[in-house]
């Protein structure tokens, strides 16, 4: 039986167009495909730059920490012979408030949390009032120190405990932006 | 003499005088506020009214003996406002005592804190029996 005219003339049309829409599907399925590859390996990149970027602000912060740490024990020695020594004439108490001074201007500016510095800044008011004075009535003013002392070393715990970077890492954490 | 209108005059003028400079020195007795003395904010230094109100504490001062001296400031509860705190007690300390004579252990200088920075511009002064 000889195909009539009319289908012979369908097949010639939808055979191309068969053809196309298979070619169509085929690219179509090839890019979906490799789009999802690139999307998964990207996926798998930003992954490892993530874990890389965790992992750096993990040491980061451990050195800061360690630092802190650091700082901070030596402030409170420091702070600890200050009120519980009432000779201010003698060498070793004039050592101890220079280095105590030292601390708190410039290193524990660098590390400490505001709570922190909030109490500092009442010792060392405390502190500069009676230098400024030649430690007059020092006896009387010792108990205002030593409540101010106990506030900065409970201060300082909460900060030690407190395992995040003060201002976050600029430039680096995706959560801050750079100044 | 006696009806001399010069002579009924002085002994009332006298008395009045001594009367005055009684009340006065009584004024004068501390424990006294002195007027406070105001500092610019940007720049800290004594200006030529300030210098005056100084020896005028000054003089007060010491004609009493035994007296102490009480300087005191507020600054802002930072380090920089403590530092601006004792930046201005300091230059008053070391005027009255370099200029005006005062014994540094007369002056008792005090720094508090404020949240008002318009507290911050002033000194005042206040004096005690030691």
């Amino acid at each position: 039986m000889q195909p009539t005219p009319k289908l012979e003339a369908m097949l010639k049309i939808f055979t191309p167009i068969l053809t196309l829409l298979t070619v169509v599907v085929g690219v179509y399925q090839f890019n979906t495909g490799q789009r999802e590859n690139k999307t998964r390996e990207l996926n798998m990149r930003q992954l490892e730059i993530d874990k890389m970027n965790n992992q750096l602000n993990r040491e980061i912060l451990a050195k800061f920490k360690d630092n802190q740490n650091k700082i901070y024990t030596e402030a409170m020695s420091t702070i600890g012979y200050l009120i519980t020594h009432q000779d201010p004439t003698q060498e070793r108490y004039k050592e101890a408030l220079n280095r105590f001074n030292q601390l708190y201007w410039v290193e524990l500016s660098s590390v400490a949390t505001e709570a922190v510095n909030n109490k500092l800044l009442v010792f060392q008011n405390i502190l500069t009032n009676l230098q400024n004075n030649d430690f007059r009535g020092f006896d009387k003013k010792v108990f205002d120190l030593r409540d101010a002392a106990a506030a900065v070393a409970e201060a300082m715990r909460e900060s030690s405990m407190d395992y995040s970077l003060p201002g976050g890492l600029r430039g680096l954490d995706t959560t801050t932006k750079a100044k | 003499m006696k009806n001399n209108p010069f002579f009924i005059i002085l002994p009332v003028v006298l008395l009045v005088a001594v009367h005055c400079c009684h009340a006065q020195g009584a004024a004068d007795k501390c424990p006294i506020n002195f007027p406070v003395i105001t500092f610019d904010p940007v720049n800290v230094t004594l200006t030529a009214a300030s210098k005056t109100r100084l020896k005028s504490i000054a003089t007060s001062i010491k004609k009493q003996p035994g007296t102490l001296l009480f300087v005191n400031t507020l600054g802002l509860s930072t380090k920089s406002g403590q530092n601006n705190c004792n930046r201005k007690l300091m230059l008053v300390k070391t005027y009255l005592s370099e200029v005006e004579g005062i014994r540094m252990n007369r002056i008792i200088v005090n720094c508090e804190f404020t949240d008002s920075v318009a507290l911050t511009n002033e000194v005042s002064f206040t004096c005690e029996q030691e």
